[in-house]
């Protein structure tokens, strides 16, 4: 029974990390239509810059954690604008950032003064390009085809497991967490505390998302957009406005749950966002496109991988191999698949012109 | 402008689009050289066969073309005096252009409240939504007995309601409306003909896209007959109601009271001299 109720407790610990993790690739699957294969960058991302706030400047750790959610949102709508749109305006202003950040810095200047004055540069070529643009009538939202999308974020999943480890090493980090290896003791559960943060963050970034989805502006107008692109422009909702919301919240929720799996005593890797292939049969199993799917797949996936952990010795099932509790979870996504070929909640057809 | 008034357009146009040639897919030309106007106050109708052309200009004028891959490769469509060709449609909204899509495209997996949010997503300002919200309430008392349900649920007149109020949510200065009496009884054809003129005489310029050339005459100001991507006939609604080949071909009474193929091909060489 103990044994029971601590393999439902660690896998609700590590579904929910899941869920959150699908939620990234299904919000932008419903606005977009693409699957975003950076997603597990943006875990890494989101991790490092944790560890970076929290560690190497010595903030405190869950301020540490809100920067990294912020920054990581911001990379990933930068990423969607000038990967996927090619908005002119905002390609100049970032390559202008970048390049004279660059340049300063490898000129001598500290790290600050380099960006503030690449940041004013940019700012002005941003402006100045606008200008151009809204005079000669063209920067409108150009959108890549769904394709090329796809391989874009492939393409760029892979830069940034070149960028990570050059900045910040291949080697295993403490994240700074204030969780450790700390466990409270309930009867013969063995509740540890990170699992029980992660619980709780997850659930707060899953209620936050349901809440603004639901009942504000802009959730009404990604769900409109979901439903029916054309429609949704007809009323004069801007997709690009849609677009960058959906990838600034996959951005934020891949920077928690990758704050939350590098957690723990030298649990950052570069590898860590191979947590992102794990939690793809979650996705498939909810539904590509539904959030509510997102959130029950993740944890019914945490939960079959965990009980698998417990029973598979105890059934004398050792012959299935070390890494079988992964196996099991596509054994359970394909019996599900066989009933529901669309998953829990997907719908039959997407709806986009 | 201190031009005198064109003969027919009577008030300064809030539309005009000019000599517009639209192409789908770089290759595939739809209209060869359409012009038309609103002006401030009146509805215009837009008549013509399936496939003529009608729901490309509008496209045209509100920026959708870019959805379908098609572009604007001639002419201009100014909307409020300004050329509008590459605003895109939520500007154009914003500005005051509202449509009714061909075909309802309601958001049926949201409820009909949020229907009728999402046609405000341009506004700012909650009261000038919550004024709006009563205006259309108070036209549709249906969307707001429902408005908790699935918009999916609704009767095909009330989702037409639905499409219709949602489009006003923006307050328009002009609606486009494409064939709003499609599948509807006869019944509900005249109230949505009421609808239309109630929206008018609440100041909203309309332009009307229909198959239902009786109805859509009976209120029009003036009229346009759309062949193969050419406007081939304009006037008043009462001047193209009282026309011979519109009866015959548009609202289905011949004066001979029988069709004949020969008819057919004498209008078709009618229409070929007259365009
Ligand atoms: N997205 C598109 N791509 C290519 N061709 C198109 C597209 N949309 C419309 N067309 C073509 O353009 C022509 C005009 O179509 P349109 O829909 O504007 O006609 P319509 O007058 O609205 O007809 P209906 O009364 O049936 O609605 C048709 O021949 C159609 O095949
Ligand atoms: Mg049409």
């Amino acid at each position: 029974m103990i044994q029971l109720l601590q393999g439902l407790f660690d896998g609700v610990a590590m579904g929910a990390q899941y869920s959150v993790i699908v939620l990234g690739f299904v919000v932008i699957y419903r606005a977009t239509g693409i699957i975003n294969f950076a997603q597990g960058g943006f875990v890494l991302i989101g991790a490092y810059v944790t560890y970076n706030v929290s560690q190497t400047w010595g903030w405190n750790f869950y301020l540490a954690l809100l920067v990294s959610i912020l920054v990581t949102a911001g990379v990933s709508m930068v990423v969607q604008r000038i990967l996927l749109q090619w908005v002119l305006r905002e390609t100049v202003g970032v390559a202008l950032l970048l390049v004279l950040w660059a340049v300063f810095y490898f000129n001598g200047w500290g790290h600050v003064s380099a960006v503030a004055t690449a940041a004013v540069v940019g700012l002005i070529g941003y402006g100045v390009t606008r200008r151009i643009e809204q005079h000669l009538g063209t920067g409108q939202t150009k959108e890549l085809p769904v394709f090329g999308s796809i391989m874009v974020t492939i393409g760029l999943l892979f830069v940034i497991k070149q960028i990570v480890p050059s900045i910040w090493g291949f080697s295993e980090l403490n994240m700074g967490d204030p969780w450790g290896l700390n466990v409270t003791k309930v009867g013969g559960l063995v509740l540890s505390h990170a699992k029980l943060w992660t619980i709780g963050l997850m659930a707060a970034a899953l209620v936050a998302f349901f809440a603004v989805n639901r009942y504000t502006k802009i959730g009404v107008a990604m769900r409109a957009t979901h439903f029916d692109h054309e429609a949704a422009v007809a009323q004069g909702i801007s997709l690009r406005v849609v677009f960058a919301v959906a990838f600034g919240i996959a951005g934020g929720v891949a920077a928690l749950a990758g704050t939350t799996a590098g957690a723990g005593i030298a649990q950052l890797t570069p590898n860590l966002d191979l947590v992102v292939f794990f939690a793809f049969p979650a996705m498939i199993l909810g539904g590509f496109d539904s959030p509510g799917g997102a959130v029950l797949g993740g944890v019914i996936i945490g939960i079959v991988q965990n009980l698998t952990k417990v029973y598979q010795p105890e059934w004398d099932l050792q012959w299935l191999g070390v890494g079988f509790d992964r196996v099991a979870v596509y054994i359970v996504m394909l019996l599900v698949l066989m009933v529901r070929p669309y998953g829990l909640f997907g719908t039959k057809e997407v709806h986009r012109v | 402008m201190n031009q005198p008034a064109v003969a027919t357009v009577a008030a300064e146009p809030i539309l005009a689009v000019q000599n517009i040639e639209v192409v789908y897919n770089d290759v595939i030309l739809v209209l060869r050289g359409v012009s038309l106007e609103v002006a401030e106050g009146e509805i215009v109708a837009l008549l013509g066969a399936n496939g003529a052309g009608k729901t490309t200009l509008l496209r045209a004028v509100t920026g959708l073309l870019e959805v379908h891959r098609g572009n604007i490769t001639k002419g201009t469509v100014s909307f409020l005096g300004r050329r509008s060709n590459l605003d895109d449609t939520s500007r154009l909204v914003r500005n005051g252009l509202s449509q009714v899509m061909e075909g309802r495209r309601i958001f049926a997996e949201l409820s009909v409240e949020e229907n009728l949010r999402s046609g405000a997503y341009t506004v700012r300002s909650r009261q000038a939504v919550n004024e709006a919200h009563d205006r259309v309430v108070d036209l549709f008392p249906v969307l707001a007995e429902r408005a908790r349900s699935t918009a999916g649920y609704l009767s095909g007149g009330e989702q037409q309601m639905l499409a219709i109020g949602r489009a006003l949510m923006a307050s328009p200065k002009l609606l486009l409306l494409d064939e709003p009496s499609l599948g509807l009884a006869p019944l509900l054809v005249q109230q949505v003909r009421y609808i239309i003129r109630d929206i008018n005489a609440q100041g909203t310029s309309v332009l009307l896209v229909e198959q239902n050339a009786a109805m859509a005459l009976s209120i029009a100001d003036r009229a346009y007959v759309m062949e193969n991507g050419r406007i081939v006939r304009d006037g008043t609604g009462a001047e193209l109601l009282a026309d011979a080949d519109i009866r015959e071909f548009y609202l289905g009474v011949g004066e001979t009271g029988h069709r004949s193929f020969r008819d057919v091909k004498t209008y078709r060489r009618r229409k070929r001299w007259s365009a």
